[in-house]
């Protein structure tokens, strides 16, 4: 008798026992969005801006969900690599690739970064469109 | 069986259940992370990065401003030490910034905590401590915390202080120093000691801050391991040229700023380091509560 109600008493204490602990684990290395460092060139004979990717690291679909230019005030947007979308461009970027943003209208520029998971946005980078003053300067 | 048998089980069931979901609340458990391993430098860095991530640990990262083109420089600027428990999945953050720059300038921490930290910073009301503590089930965070004496003494809470929920599965580091990269690295002194000099190389090794703009010529970075192939100790020589952006009220230079970086973290404690809860009250809910407890038996 009193095995019988051990056993079931230990049963229930032990229901949840399977889950044991986890082992020590490095997935989330690295948690930091890909160093990219750009440069921008304004060409205003064809209302655009060339954005180059001068150094950082490789941006790829392991690290990057989309990257895009975005018109400062505008909808105006060209996505330069993307999971999902069409663009310009193909995984993996690497430092010397350009990319030609159209203004439409005189507008600084946002890169845009998405992460892996598709739930977090950052701007990487701002530019704004220099003025007739530092042009000729 | 009789009443007495019943109760006796009873009461042994409920013991154990109860001392199981402590040990899982507390997440005390066996814990014993694989040390890093590699042949090249590059492999041997990167697995002392990434061993980080599962290793209890401390990192004291100190930061001097070196030179600053529009203003003031060869002046210690901040600290940041991170108490890694990962052990008992407990992490703690403790930012101080004592004098900085003028204008904007990009914060000289890593992750995004780093740049919470930073962007609250009033420069006329220095020193200014932040402290963000997480477990595996709640975040703790007082953004204006009275400024520790030393940089390892337990920190203290104020009272803008509150307590919220998390259910991540995140790692409670918010990024890290040495990420994954292509760069070969030059032999140092010694054969722990590795550096990466060309700015190519630098800008893929360390985690730069949005806004960065482009790096000088002169930037550098050098890794110690320890006998164990851990990180032990990151010099980080950094120099920006930041170009004043029309959202930048102070505009403390009209043309490109350059801006230098000397920080050091030094990493120690391995196996034993503790993330206690920083002491105070913080504010917040029942719901709160409840959800972190869940999550906290959930997790083990």
């Amino acid at each position: 008798m009193f095995r019988r109600s051990f056993l079931t008493a230990a049963s229930a204490t032990l229901a949840g026992c399977g889950l044991t602990p986890s082992p020590p684990s490095t997935e989330s290395y690295p948690e930091s969005p890909p160093n990219v460092l750009l440069s921008f060139e304004w060409v205003a004979e064809a209302a655009a801006v060339d954005v180059t990717f001068v150094r950082g690291n490789h941006v790829t679909a392991a690290n990057t969900a989309e990257l895009l230019v975005r018109s400062a005030e505008s909808d105006r947007t060209t996505v330069w690599v993307s999971r999902e979308h069409d663009a310009a461009s193909e995984y993996p970027l690497t430092p010397g690739a350009t990319l030609r943003h159209s203004l439409g209208e005189p507008s600084g520029v946002r890169v845009v970064w998405a992460a892996p998971n598709g739930r977090k946005r950052s701007v990487l980078a701002a530019a704004d469109r220099p003025t007739p003053t530092e042009r000729e300067g | 069986m009789n009443r007495r048998q019943f109760l006796a089980a009873s009461g042994g069931a409920v013991a154990s259940l109860g001392g199981y979901l402590g040990l899982r609340v507390a997440d005390i458990r066996p814990y014993d992370p694989d040390p890093p391993s590699g042949e090249t430098p590059r492999e041997r860095i990167v697995a002392a990065a990434r061993h980080r991530y599962a290793a209890d640990h401390r990192a004291l990262t100190r930061v001097r401003i070196t030179e600053d083109s529009a203003g003031a420089s060869g002046y210690d600027a901040a600290w940041y030490r991170e108490s890694h428990q990962h052990s008992r999945r407990r992490h703690t953050h403790v930012f101080t910034t004592r004098q900085r720059p003028l204008g904007r300038v990009p914060t000289p921490f890593y992750g995004l905590l780093g740049v919470f930290h930073w962007g609250v910073v009033d420069i006329d009301d220095l020193p200014h401590t932040s402290i963000v503590h997480f477990t595996d089930g709640s975040v703790l965070a007082s953004w204006d915390a009275p400024t520790p004496t030393t940089p390892t003494d337990r920190p203290n809470l104020a009272s803008d202080a509150i307590r919220g929920a998390v259910r991540g599965a995140e790692s409670g580091m918010g990024g890290e120093w040495i990420r994954p990269h292509r760069t070969s690295w030059t032999a140092g002194d010694g054969d722990r000691t590795f550096v990466v000099t060309d700015r190519d190389g630098y800008a893929q090794v360390v985690t730069l801050p949005f806004g960065a703009g482009n790096l000088a010529p002169d930037c550098r970075v050098e890794v110690t391991l320890d006998d164990a192939g851990r990180l032990a100790r990151i010099v980080d020589d950094r120099v920006l040229v930041l170009r004043p952006s029309g959202d930048d009220p102070e505009r403390v230079a009209d043309g490109p700023r350059t801006v230098g970086y000397r920080i050091v973290t030094e990493f120690d404690e391995y196996g034993a380091a503790t993330a206690p809860r920083p002491r105070g009250e913080a504010e917040t809910t029942v719901r709160a509560r409840l959800s972190s407890l869940l999550t906290d038996v959930r997790q083990y």
